[in-house]
């Protein structure tokens, strides 16, 4: 995407908040200018120090879930036997939403950091392995043949073969899901915690009654949020030139 | 008519196919019992009806697949996996999208590398001359463990060497998807012969290609094959291009072709024919185009 089409976007919504803010006129809704000021503010009074605990929950999140979703992903794209055995557990799996696990996640681990990562992992997770397996069962199979002809066996496909072919699968995987990912991260960080955005958010907006500084932590979330997803893009210009 | 069914043996043959059958899961068998040899240095063009078994005889010749029967022997040696001096060219280029040229030319070396000098797919061939004009004799040990001894610079320096040979070099840097089908084919092809394979086997190589392209591609691998004196097992659908390319030309006949075989010497006579061939003359090529065509036509 353009620099010049996200600055608009930019500008469009800053506008809209602008004519909303003057439209409903109460302490609710701050105007924009205002929480920019706030923003800068509660920028040298911990703001950043939430923004880091979110940001290392959800990256321990997405680290764990590619970890172990990208290489069960494989193993069931490259193993006909292994497929047939989990395809239908996976079947099962990976429509239901997986915030309705977040009640479980509690009572089995806790509400402690582990907890925020595991919900974070179980979103991410399903995503990255499907499109991982997906990705995996589309080589095509003259591909791996010629391949195999030059002398590769099963570790040599994996290394050059599958697990490339892979790179761009678990990007799209996390893409799709990241912002999943942060709004789960919100809720799980109501609890339990006296660090993160979700937390922030929530102690500025309902106890300090504090709404531009509420406002700030909701523009530091978004900031997280399409970092996470400009972080994304950025890999797969890296890692995945040939796409472009 | 020039064409006549034969039965060549030679004394060291390159490749030998005894009494092979196979058949794909769920699908009828194919071939029930074929025989023939390749000898050390032929080209030997495959032609068939759809079906006849040209790809799976080239999948089984490569290693890729295994005989339901019937055993084949590649350098006296029974095949059980892909082997480092076979090169294999599939009409679907079969390269990496995520690699670039260069990277995919060099691929058979980064694999060879991958296991170790003395891994389990280590080449037997010695580093050869890249524009020798003679056929390559038979490689002792010593030579071999240099061979699959060999550095990556010199991996290097081959990879250089056949994309120059190719006239890819100017593209080395870029992506499969950003070049020609010629190109990528040239480049399926410098990344079978950086291994210096002894056999190449193909599978209508140059079939999507327009016809100048096919021409061009298909005379620079005759040149490279008759140079570096390399056996040739090359699958087509055109007669033409068989006629050309082969020696001999093996003619697979589809199970619907013959009578319902009734044992293996009979369904080996009934499901193929190997024809001699003349590739230089003109009135042999002649005849025996008239005669494969009517037993393809027969068989279709």
């Amino acid at each position: 995407m353009k620099r010049r089409d996200l600055l608009l976007a930019t500008i469009a919504i800053i506008l809209v908040w602008e004519i909303l803010a003057v439209a409903v006129n109460r302490p609710i809704l701050p105007a924009p200018a205002e929480v920019a000021l706030t923003f800068w503010r509660e920028l040298g009074r911990g703001l950043p120090l939430h923004f880091l605990a979110s940001l290392g929950r959800v990256a321990a999140g997405i680290a764990v879930s590619v970890l172990v979703g990208a290489p069960a992903g494989l193993a069931l794209g490259m193993s006909k036997r292994f497929d047939r055995v989990f395809a239908p557990l996976v079947y099962i799996l990976y429509p239901i939403p997986k915030v309705v696990f977040v009640p479980v996640i509690f009572l089995v681990i806790g509400i402690g950091d582990f907890a925020k990562i595991a919900m974070i992992f179980i979103i991410l997770f399903f995503q990255v392995l499907v499109l991982v397996r997906d990705q995996a069962r589309a080589i095509p199979l003259a591909l791996v043949a010629s391949v195999r002809s030059l002398g590769a066996g099963r570790r040599a496909l994996f290394r050059f073969v599958y697990l490339p072919a892979c790179v761009p699968a678990i990007l799209t995987s996390l893409r799709q899901s990241v912002g999943t990912a942060v709004a789960v991260l919100y809720i799980a960080e109501l609890f339990a915690t006296k660090w993160g955005l979700g937390y922030y958010i929530y102690f500025q907006g309902s106890t300090l009654m504090d709404y531009p500084a509420m406002y700030a932590g909701v523009v530091a979330m978004s900031l997280l949020g399409l970092g996470l997803y400009f972080g994304i893009d950025g890999a797969e210009r890296r890692l995945c030139p040939w796409t472009r | 008519m020039a064409s006549r069914a034969i039965l060549v043996t030679t004394m060291n043959p390159a490749i030998a196919v005894e009494s092979l059958s196979f058949a794909w899961p769920g699908s009828a068998p194919l071939f029930g019992g074929l025989s023939f040899e390749v000898a050390r240095g032929e080209s030997m063009a495959v032609v068939g009806a759809s079906g006849s078994g040209k790809s799976s005889l080239l999948a089984l010749l490569a290693g890729l697949e295994r005989p339901a029967a019937g055993r084949i022997l590649v350098d006296g040696e029974e095949l059980a996996r892909p082997r480092p001096g076979t090169g294999l060219v599939l009409q679907d280029h079969g390269l990496l999208p995520w690699a670039t040229i260069r990277d995919n030319v060099a691929l058979g070396a980064k694999v060879r590398r991958f296991y170790g000098p003395d891994g389990l797919h280590a080449p037997p061939a010695p580093l050869a001359q890249m524009k020798g004009k003679t056929p390559m004799p038979r490689k002792s040990p010593e030579k071999r463990a240099r061979r699959a001894a060999r550095t990556a610079p010199e991996d290097d320096r081959a990879v250089e060497a056949w994309l120059e040979r190719l006239g890819i070099d100017s593209i080395a840097g870029a992506w499969p998807s950003r070049v020609s089908g010629g190109q990528r084919q040239r480049a399926a092809i410098a990344r079978s012969l950086v291994l210096e394979p002894d056999i190449i086997l193909m599978d209508e190589p140059f079939a999507s290609l327009d016809e100048a392209t096919r021409e061009d591609l298909r005379a620079l691998t005759l040149e490279i094959r008759a140079e570096r004196g390399m056996t040739l097992v090359f699958v087509t659908h055109s007669i033409d291009e068989a006629l050309i390319v082969g020696d001999r030309i093996l003619l697979l006949e589809g199970r619907s072709a013959g009578t319902e075989s009734t044992g293996a010497a009979d369904a080996a006579e009934t499901r193929y024919r190997l024809f001699a061939n003349s590739p230089g003359d003109m009135a042999t090529r002649a005849g025996l185009k008239a005669a494969l065509r009517a037993a393809l036509g027969a068989a279709s």
